[in-house]
């Protein structure tokens, strides 16, 4: 856009602003600001005692030593069985009643006051609630995950299914689609880039709540590892620990866009 | 039974309610007589609000109405049915799958195996000059090529009876001209009868054998005009002196309508 | 009025019914069943009065809520500083826009131990905790309201020889006015949450405190009465700035 305008004296800002528009100028302006990142929180960090924000070699030099150890992949993975068993149950359950919720009045009528609540309230004060009745188990760990999450599925999945337009869902019915083949062939396709939008919002909370869970419901994951190097007061690995699991969320995070935008393809003018 | 034998369409004395949230009723429709025989093309024409679409939802089976009958080809409506198909003026293709995959809908939802269905499918995108864009998606064609899609997929379930809801409203004049002849030409070479809705009084008499012009609050049926027009329709229609007066004609009737909506209610 | 009560029954009659059920269930079920960790409704209201009444909650209440505004503040200026740089610059956009991003749904929690460790079981901790859930949707909507604005008011401006100033205060601010305020309400959302998660992860201080001491030793009509009370203190803060915001602007830009 700004290059389209024509240039005008006030040169030095601009030449700095167009090296936005190219490819290799956002490169080096990426680059550049991680350096600075990195330059910074070296900067602010201080290695003389355990207990202060360590610099970013030192977070580095501990998290290798973390990872060679087989210390954080064992962990991360006990961690991720509890994300990866909640958010199945969350799909398998949420998209189900998302459809039942936008098909049904009386359901929408009941459940979807419910859900909008559910989605302001801070889901962390039931912990001890789930805790009490499962226990300090893997089953309490996994009910959180699907506690955090599974309301953005269902209400996305319903809005998404409801705003399908009415004009496809009568010509389906025109050509005499019966009413599972108007949802499996029309609805549920038309509502995909709604549902996904929900998922990926539904799995930033189920990330939360893993790590939520990880911390209170305490087990052999990440949350006993944590527990151990506080106990030891090192902020190192502590932080290290940390910066690998917000990665983890990034990476899971893009991995779901992609997959949204890919399905959503056809949305797109 | 009661309906003419050579009927293709026969809507007797109908009328319809619409009951919006609060409970309050309104006539959409008021005792309607509308005959369309066999192998006829009718356009309906009419101002907004009048009850248009009603009446071809009615004929599609996929709205009810209070009073009266609806019949095609001889048989009372219940739902929808193989023998009549509907184009949408929205075009109403699914924008995720290809051309020909929204060609074959009709086909698919009847059970057709797919290499049978694209066969069909294949032969009716030739016929609506579209042969090269089947594995296109929707998005990727102008709205002229979309309807042609949208009629392709309407002809592919071979019916008898083809319903269009203003199909070329949302289509840019020129290539609108060009539609209305090839939709002539396909028409031509099949015994199709089509009921048409339009707002456009030209497109009704150059299309059709009759054009219905209805009024409003309710909907009725003010006057039936004969087009004598010969066929084939082509260029060479549009400038003759009798298209031009039927046209007028039209536009006599409908003119009153709009500029003082109650006219025809006290006529 | 009538007519609006009429309405309002149809529309939530059935949810209300379902609460009503439940609350019955609840009740019925917690005096016969004789289960820890459901004690009946009726017991969990009179632990709420007590709770209320004898002032055990009025110290967290009011600590809680200063951590809150301290973070929203802190999270408004920052965020949208930050978020109005995104907005005018492209190349500031292309610095921090990942950042910010990857803020805004990545797991930041995580850090919490973290923040425990330096910052020590304090306030620090839990304002830390809320800023980190709020920032960033701050930011991501004042750059989307900077961003907002039709070109071609600005080409407007300029012919007539606006200074950057005077389209910033009299074109972007006002076009990008309504996702401000939804940012702000997100911000709120979100930090309300910060704040309880913070406090429950740091165990002692606050309401968050409070669902810890009855949770560990399972005095559950006083839990449900904290949970309950964190609840109505969440309801309260996201509805009174979602009042806010429709008194502020009629909100266009209410998605999340
Ligand atoms: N679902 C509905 N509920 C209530 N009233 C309706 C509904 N659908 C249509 N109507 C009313 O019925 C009347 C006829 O509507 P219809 O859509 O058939 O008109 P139309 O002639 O097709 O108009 P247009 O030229 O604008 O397409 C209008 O007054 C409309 O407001
Ligand atoms: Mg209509």
């Amino acid at each position: 856009m700004v290059a389209a305008r024509p240039a005008r004296p006030r040169a030095p800002r601009w030449r700095l602003e167009s090296m936005a528009d190219r490819r290799l100028g956002r490169l080096a302006i990426r680059i550049a600001a991680l350096v600075l990142f990195i330059g910074i929180w070296q900067a602010a960090g201080d290695d003389s005692i355990n207990l202060l924000f360590p610099t970013f070699t030192r977070t580095v030099s501990v998290w290798w030593d973390l990872v060679e150890s087989g210390v954080l992949p064992i962990t991360l993975l006990i961690t991720n069985q509890t994300l990866f068993v909640g958010f199945l149950i969350v799909l398998v359950l949420g998209i189900p009643i998302g459809i039942f919720t936008a098909r049904i009045k009386l359901m929408d009528k009941i459940v979807s006051p419910y859900l909008t609540f559910l989605v302001a309230i801070p889901m962390i004060a039931i912990i001890p609630v789930i805790q009490a009745l499962l226990g300090l188990t893997f089953a309490a760990r996994v009910t959180v995950v699907v506690l955090f999450a599974i309301p953005y599925v269902v209400i996305n999945t319903a809005v998404a299914v409801r705003r399908v337009d009415p004009v496809l869902t009568e010509m389906a019915f025109s050509f005499g689609a019966s009413r599972l083949m108007t949802l499996r062939d029309v609805v549920l396709p038309a509502a995909v880039p709604g549902m996904m939008a929900g998922i990926r919002i539904a799995l930033g909370q189920a990330l939360i709540g893993m790590v939520v869970a990880e911390l209170t419901i305490v087990g052999a994951g990440i949350g006993s590892l944590i527990a151990d190097l506080q106990g030891r007061f090192r902020v190192a690995p502590v932080l290290a620990v940390a910066c690998s699991i917000v990665i983890e969320g990034i990476i899971l995070m893009s991995l779901v866009e992609w997959i949204e935008r890919r399905l959503g393809r056809w949305s797109k003018q | 039974m009661s309906g003419k034998a050579d009927a293709a369409i026969s809507i007797r004395s109908v009328s319809k309610y619409y009951v919006s949230g609060n409970g309050k009723k309104t006539k959409a429709l008021d005792s309607v007589d509308l005959t369309v025989n066999r192998g006829e093309f009718v356009s309906i024409i009419g101002p907004s609000g009048c009850g248009k679409t009603t009446m071809l939802k009615m004929v599609g089976g996929i709205l009810g109405w209070d009073h009266g009958e609806v019949e095609v080809l001889g048989k009372a409506v219940e739902g929808p049915g193989p023998e009549r198909a509907t184009v949408f003026q929205s075009f109403a293709l699914l924008p995720w799958m290809t051309v020909i995959d929204n060609v074959s809908f009709g086909l698919k939802v009847r059970g057709v195996a797919k290499p049978e269905r694209y066969n069909i499918a294949r032969g009716l995108l030739k016929s609506v000059g579209l042969g090269d864009f089947e594995h296109a998606y929707p998005r990727q064609l102008s709205g002229g090529m979309q309807q042609r899609v949208g009629l392709a997929r309407a002809l592919a379930v071979s019916p008898q009876v083809l319903l269009m809801d203003e199909p070329f409203s949302a289509i840019d004049a020129q290539t609108r001209l060009i539609l209305q002849t090839d939709l002539l030409d396909i028409w031509s070479k099949t015994d199709l009868s089509v009921l048409f809705i339009t707002h456009a009084m030209d497109e009704a008499v150059f299309l059709s054998d009759k054009v219905v012009i209805m009024g409003a609050r309710p909907g009725h049926v003010t006057e039936v005009i004969d087009v004598d027009l010969p066929r084939p329709r082509n260029e060479a229609t549009r400038r003759d002196s009798r298209f031009v007066e039927l046209t007028g004609r039209v536009w006599d009737r409908l003119r009153g309508m709009i500029t003082d909506p109650n006219a025809d209610v006290a006529a | 009025m009538t007519l609006s009560l009429g309405l309002g029954t149809r529309k939530y009659g059935p949810f209300l019914l379902s609460l009503v059920v439940l609350a019955a269930i609840w009740e019925i079920v917690g005096r016969t069943a004789n289960i820890l960790t459901l004690p009946p409704l009726s017991s969990v209201l009179v632990a709420f009065g007590k709770l209320w009444s004898s002032g055990a909650v009025t110290a967290p209440l009011f600590d809680s809520t200063m951590a809150l505004l301290t973070g929203l503040a802190i999270s408004l200026t920052l965020g949208s500083a930050i978020g109005i740089g995104m907005g005018m610059s492209r190349v500031i956009d292309v610095a921090i826009g990942p950042y910010v991003k990857a803020g805004l749904s990545a797991p930041l929690i995580a850090f919490v131990p973290v923040f425990l460790m330096i910052f020590g079981i304090g306030s620090e901790t839990r304002i830390a905790t809320v800023v980190a859930f709020s920032i960033f949707i701050v930011a991501t909507n004042a750059a989307t309201a900077m961003r907002t604005i039709d070109d071609r008011l600005l080409e407007m401006g300029r012919s007539f020889g606006a200074s950057r100033w005077a389209i910033f205060r009299d074109i972007r601010l006002p076009a990008g006015a309504p996702y401000f305020v939804a940012g702000l309400r997100l911000g709120v959302a979100r930090g309300v949450k910060g704040l309880i998660n913070g406090e429950v992860l740091i165990a002692i201080i606050g309401l968050g405190g409070l669902v810890k001491k009855y949770g560990t030793v399972f005095s559950m009509d006083q839990l449900y009465a904290v949970i309950l009370l964190i609840v109505l203190y969440a309801s309260v803060a996201v509805g009174g700035v979602t009042l806010l915001s429709n008194l502020l602007v009629k909100d266009k830009a209410n998605t999340a």
